[in-house]
């Protein structure tokens, strides 16, 4: 079975892209980043949430949302990235190092993916720029994802 | 009298424990630096005070504290609350501040990412806001040096507010420096003895190591007497 | 796999153009000479050799562990007269130490001979400095380069002596502006400068920050060549007891590995920075790209200081370029051994023997025991968590025996191993011609003003404030000068103090890099480099006769003849000044090949020196920061000024920013008997307690260096320039802004001057309450201004960008 959890923060508001970006941009955008978990698991669902909500999730500053639908539907444009397969993502391996140490977590983990989602919020915004300067191909894969 | 004997928990990433365990000694205590992997419950037994130092504990990674967290849990279950219910003390220091904030011996809240998004190494003022062990010999108001990411406390609704009212907030930043709600620096539990606080006191020990070579406000560093009000407290 | 990978590779019956193609092939960066000589060693063998064998010997020759250039012979041509340099390393660097070693017994402890130098601070300890580059790893993916860079330095200080204790480091970082504008860019898949600046400052902080070693000096120089070819220079400092720096293999001992583990991730990266960056880089060395893991390395550094604490350690070294085979080469290279592959625990089990032992894999390093220590060795690794195993064994043999699953994958005599040959190179370089320099009239008091102004804004003066602060300057809790300082804790300071764990005594750390010389003026930027650096550890305490330093040189393309030119003039330059000052090189490092093939041509960086350097500064009443402390306080100067403006920060703005033809053909001059002497009589000074502050003169000349000095808060400065000396009829562009080495402006309480003034420095100004800057030639006003109003052009000056 497969599931994604994007983790939101309670606290975060909408940034100046200008933090992302090298060069200024011709029109101010904001943007939002999210943590997503792509989890591939078999046994219990219900451990398994419980596993993300211990593990992952900080109740009082973070939301966890279950499905991996865009969550904020405005945005011009989304652009999803993360370590690919021959790169260290060191959070990763520490959540995979702690599973291993749990004697009984009720349900087996056969595959984690760490994404961010950076949703850039403005009229006229466009990804190339954003994804020459946010990813690396040397370290990262990406896809830029449009609301439906 | 034996000197009170303090327990500095050593996780893999924590790096303040050798100055935390220097100050201590300056301070008055037998300290001792106990790497995680040898860390069984009897441990606590032998101890007043159980430090959890500043670093990067598991690398902070998922966020920081965390998985240190899980870990002590995992290893002492509730024997660290009975700790402090038999009248033990547990200090955290930055990331042991973390720490033992997501170990539920602290009122509820959480640190997060600084406002700005960055890591700041600074020097920041600091003020009481009500009275406790760690603070005794303390002036109102004193600085002490930051160095930190996740230092942003954070509540749920009134939290903050109400722990400034009711002095579990002891400690405030005189000025907005992480975007900390309320300006909180440092909480304490009702009974005074756990205090955990984002500033290094252990890195202020000595005047030398302020950074204005004409700082002469007081004999030592605020780092010693915050160190040295506990030793008195647990000396009592 | 369970079973030994690996094949041989027919070398003897190739010719010497096929020889040079599979060494292309193969990646292994060897020349057609070195490919005979290795065909001739197998052939006297009658044998052909192992694609592991291949792999180890371009490894060990490769440029990067090898510093071939620095052994070459080279041919040098100066204004048209010829020289021949026998070895730039053995006669300008290698025997100027020596000479002064034999002149100062018992300072330096070690130089050259281990993975860093050492010093001496008292009769049990020692401190030891090493300085890395990491280029083009961090042009290609700037937080991992960055992050591996200083990781790596950490380990070369782990690996010195038996272990020593990581407690400071420094960054050093050459980027292209800022503000470039893309389609300046004139090759695709270069990341923009704002993005190495970014993703290489958060490198060095998340692993610096998470080793708990506090980064505590550094610099950035910015132009318009370092966008293709950024430089990054990582150093750490480290203290160990004396007892513990010999070390020595010995036969019958174990190799142990301990740390990381070895993967396909680590592959190719020594061969990989001797060859020039092009455009397709991005895509073809994604292998090259490793990401650091500091948490893995915090647990084998606390594994190797608790193992050496308990006298467990007879020898350690790190894993760097050429991993597992430079480690145990080095370990085994005169009393030879056998090394045990498949006991290396990997990432992924699908390794070929020539990866297992060639891999880079970070966070490893290899330790010499006795078997006896063993027990105690595994229990220590159990309680700081890191994973330990048998590697090898030394035997006595003087032969390199690498074993995979029983089988022999590698045999080497460690005597032919480490003989490459020697390179034949020519150089050339024509001292530009002095001229006419353009005259800058200062009639107005707003012409100075907005001169300085100016020049405080620019990025080679502005605050690294956002920088600094994103590292942890002070964990440890032994920063006794921080990067930002004086009473209001953000003003600039000339380099670090650190107080010395285990002593009475303070380490001062400073560098120094003057890449404009580098363009036209090689020779004095070698000598300015190391003068400044010098100078700035004396300016904050140190004592001149105890000071150590290192040398780190970034070029373009060697086999360009006036690119070595610039390099020889540099090296022959530095080597002067070292002399003269006494202080002795115990480390160094050189990268080459920092070029890049844009569409329209290669693109090189300028030869680039950076000096760093560690001095003794012997009780706390000594260190001086750089921070006015009181009103009405005299300031004296050392040294003297001179005319001459080229490369300096002010004639570079006055260039970029004139719309008539504007030139400054004429570099300043300073004699280093006369500084040297002048430094002596300054620490006298320091050692009476009565300096108050200090600073040096450098980027942006006398007028930015009494501003900086003003930024603490605490007081207004007035300076006389007809008071200070000069060499020559110095004019007023000069006294404000040039950049003559030698001198450092210093606050006396009043009533200390006349100290001053009986050792022959000149008094110059005063401090008032004013909270002016006020410059004047006897009374004419040059510069008079609030230095509430030029702190915060400088402080955030960066803060747009970072």
């Amino acid at each position: 079975m497969t599931t994604t959890f994007e983790i939101t923060g309670k606290f975060d508001t909408e940034s100046d892209c200008h933090k992302l970006l090298y060069n200024p941009l011709t029109k101010p955008l904001k943007y939002r980043e999210t943590q997503c978990y792509k989890i591939e698991f078999e046994g219990d669902a219900e451990a398994m949430k419980a596993f993300v909500h211990k593990v992952l999730v900080d109740s009082i500053s973070q939301d966890a949302h279950e499905g991996g639908e865009l969550l904020f539907p405005k945005a011009a444009f989304v652009l999803e990235y993360g370590m690919k397969g021959a790169a260290l993502d060191l959070e990763k391996e520490m959540i995979l190092t702690y599973y291993r140490t749990l004697t009984n977590p009720g349900f087996t983990l056969t595959k984690l993916t760490l994404r961010k989602r950076i949703y850039v919020f403005g009229k006229e915004a466009e990804p190339e720029q954003f994804v020459r300067d946010v990813v690396n191909p040397a370290i990262h894969t990406h896809e830029v994802l449009r609301a439906a | 009298m034996p000197l009170p004997h303090a327990l500095i928990l050593k996780f893999p990433g924590t790096n303040c424990d050798a100055e935390t365990a220097r100050a201590l000694k300056v301070a008055g205590f037998s300290a001792e630096v106990l790497p995680i992997a040898l860390l069984e419950p009897g441990k606590l037994d032998t101890a007043q005070m159980i430090l959890f130092a500043g670093g990067f504990s598991y690398g902070d990674y998922v966020m920081s504290g965390r998985i240190a967290q899980l870990i002590t849990k995992h290893k002492l279950g509730d024997k660290l609350r009975q700790f402090v219910d038999k009248g033990g003390y547990a200090m955290g220091i930055c990331n042991g501040f973390q720490i033992l904030t997501q170990l539920d011996l602290l009122p509820r809240g959480s640190l997060i990412h600084n406002e700005s998004g960055r890591f700041i190494c600074r020097w920041a003022g600091l003020k009481k806001n009500a009275s406790s062990p760690y603070l005794s010999e303390l002036p109102d108001e004193f600085e002490l040096p930051i160095a930190h990411a996740e230092g942003r406390f954070m509540g749920v609704g009134d939290d903050t507010a109400n722990y400034v009212t009711n002095g579990r907030a002891a400690l405030l930043y005189t000025e907005d420096v992480n975007g900390s709600s309320q300006r909180i620096a440092g909480l304490q539990d009702d009974t005074g003895r756990v205090f955990g606080l984002m500033p290094h006191p252990e890195r202020f020990v000595n005047k030398v190591t302020h950074y204005d070579p004409d700082w002469n406000e007081a004999e030592r560093g605020w780092g010693y007497y915050m160190f040295k009000s506990v030793r008195e407290a647990i000396a009592v | 796999m369970s079973k030994a990978v690996f094949r041989h590779i027919p070398i003897t019956p190739l010719s010497a153009d096929e020889l040079l193609d599979l060494s292309k092939k193969h990646k292994l960066s060897l020349s057609r000479e070195d490919m005979l000589v290795i065909q001739a060693m197998f052939k006297e063998e009658n044998r052909e050799p192992t694609d592991v064998e291949l792999e180890v010997i371009a490894q060990t020759w490769s440029e990067h562990c090898k510093h071939r250039i620095f052994g070459a012979k080279i041919e040098h041509t100066l204004d048209g007269k010829k020289e021949v340099v026998d070895g730039l390393f053995k006669t300008y660097i290698r025997n100027v130490t020596h000479r002064i070693m034999d002149k100062k017994p018992g300072f330096v402890l070690s130089a050259f001979v281990d993975n860093a130098g050492f010093v001496k601070v008292d009769d049990q300890t020692a401190i030891c400095l090493k300085a890395e580059t990491h280029n083009h790893p961090s042009a290609i993916e700037p937080y991992a380069g960055a992050n591996t860079g200083l990781g790596g330095v950490i380990r070369d200080i782990l690996g010195a002596g038996k272990g020593a204790k990581p407690i400071a480091s420094l960054d050093v970082f050459c980027f292209g502006p800022p503000d470039t504008r893309q389609e300046d860019i004139k090759a695709k898949d270069v990341i923009h400068p704002l993005g190495i600046m970014r993703g290489v400052v958060r490198g060095v902080r998340d692993y610096g920050n998470r080793m708990g070693i506090p980064t505590t000096s550094g610099a950035i120089q910015f132009d318009d060549t370092y966008i293709y070819n950024p430089l990054v220079f990582c150093g750490t400092m480290g203290v160990i007891p004396i007892k513990d720096i010999e070390k020595e293999v010995k036969p019958g001992h174990l190799l142990i590995a301990a740390g990381g583990r070895t993967g396909k991730d680590g592959l190719k990266g020594a061969t990989f920075s001797s060859v020039s960056l092009t455009t397709s880089s991005h895509e073809e060395d994604q292998t090259a790209v490793q990401i650091g893991n500091p948490i893995e390395e915090k647990k084998v550094a606390d594994f190797i200081l608790a193992a050496r604490a308990q006298g467990l350690i007879q020898f350690v070294t790190d894993c760097g370029a050429g991993g597992f085979s430079s480690a145990a080469g080095e370990m085994l290279s005169t009393v030879g051994g056998e090394v045990w592959l498949e006991n290396a625990p990997l990432k992924a089990p699908d390794l070929e023997s020539w990866q297992v032992f060639i891999s880079e894999s970070q966070e490893r390093m290899v330790i010499a025991v006795e078997e006896s220590a063993m027990p105690e060795l595994q229990k220590l690794a159990d309680i700081y968590e890191t994973e330990i195993c048998k590697l090898g064994k030394a035997d006595g043999t003087g032969i390199l025996k690498v074993m995979h699953h029983g089988e022999v994958v590698c045999r080497l005599d460690n005597s032919k191993l480490h003989e490459a040959p020697r390179r034949h190179m020519t150089a050339t370089w024509t001292t530009p011609k002095r001229g006419e320099d353009t005259y800058i009239p200062f009639e107005e008091v707003e012409v100075g003003n907005e001169l300085l102004k100016m020049l405080m804004a620019d990025f080679a003066i502005v605050s690294r404030e956002p920088i600094i602060r994103e590292y942890d300057h002070e964990v440890q809790g032994h920063t006794v000068l921080k990067p930002l300082a004086g009473a209001s804790g953000d003003a600039p300071q000339d380099g670090s103090v650190i107080r010395v764990e285990g002593t009475q005594q303070y380490a001062a750390l400073s560098v120094a890099l003057l890449p404009e010389w580098g363009k036209t003026q090689p020779h004095l930027m070698g000598r300015a480099c190391v003068d400044e650096c010098v100078r700035q550890l004396i300016a904050m305490g140190a004592n001149p006769e105890r000071i150590a330093i290192l040398d780190n040189f970034c070029m373009g393309n060697p086999d360009d003849h006036t690119e070595l030119g610039a390099l020889v003039e540099t090296v022959k330059g530095m080597a002067i000044t070292a002399e003269a000052y006494g202080a002795p090189f115990v480390s160094g490092k050189d990268s080459f090949y920092n070029y890049f093939k844009t569409d329209e041509g290669p693109i090189s960086i300028p030869c680039t020196l950076l000096v760093s350097g560690f001095g003794v500064v012997e009780k706390k009443e000594h260190v001086v920061g750089a921070s006015i402390r009181s009103t009405g306080s005299k300031l004296a100067i050392v040294g003297q000024a001179s005319s001459g403006l080229a490369g300096s920060v002010f004639a570079r703005m006055i260039v970029k920013n004139a719309r008539d033809e504007v030139a400054f053909p004429n570099a300043p001059e300073f004699s280093e008997a006369e500084a040297f002497d002048a430094y002596e009589r300054y620490y006298e000074l320091v050692k009476r307690g009565v300096v108050l502050s200090a600073h040096d003169v450098s980027e942006g000349g006398l007028a930015v260096t009494l501003a900086e000095m003003g930024f603490s808060g605490k007081a207004g400065l007035h300076v006389d320039l007809s008071l200070v000396p000069t060499l020559d009829n110095t004019p007023v562009a000069e006294h404000l802004f040039g950049e003559t080495p030698g001198r450092i402006v210093f606050e006396i309480d009043d009533k200390h001057a006349h100290l001053a003034e009986e050792a022959g420095f000149t008094i110059i100004g005063q401090t008032t309450d004013d909270g002016f800057l006020t410059i004047t030639n006897q009374r004419q006003q040059l510069v008079h201004l609030p230095i509430k109003q030029l702190k915060p052009i400088w402080q955030t000056g960066l803060t747009e960008y970072y």
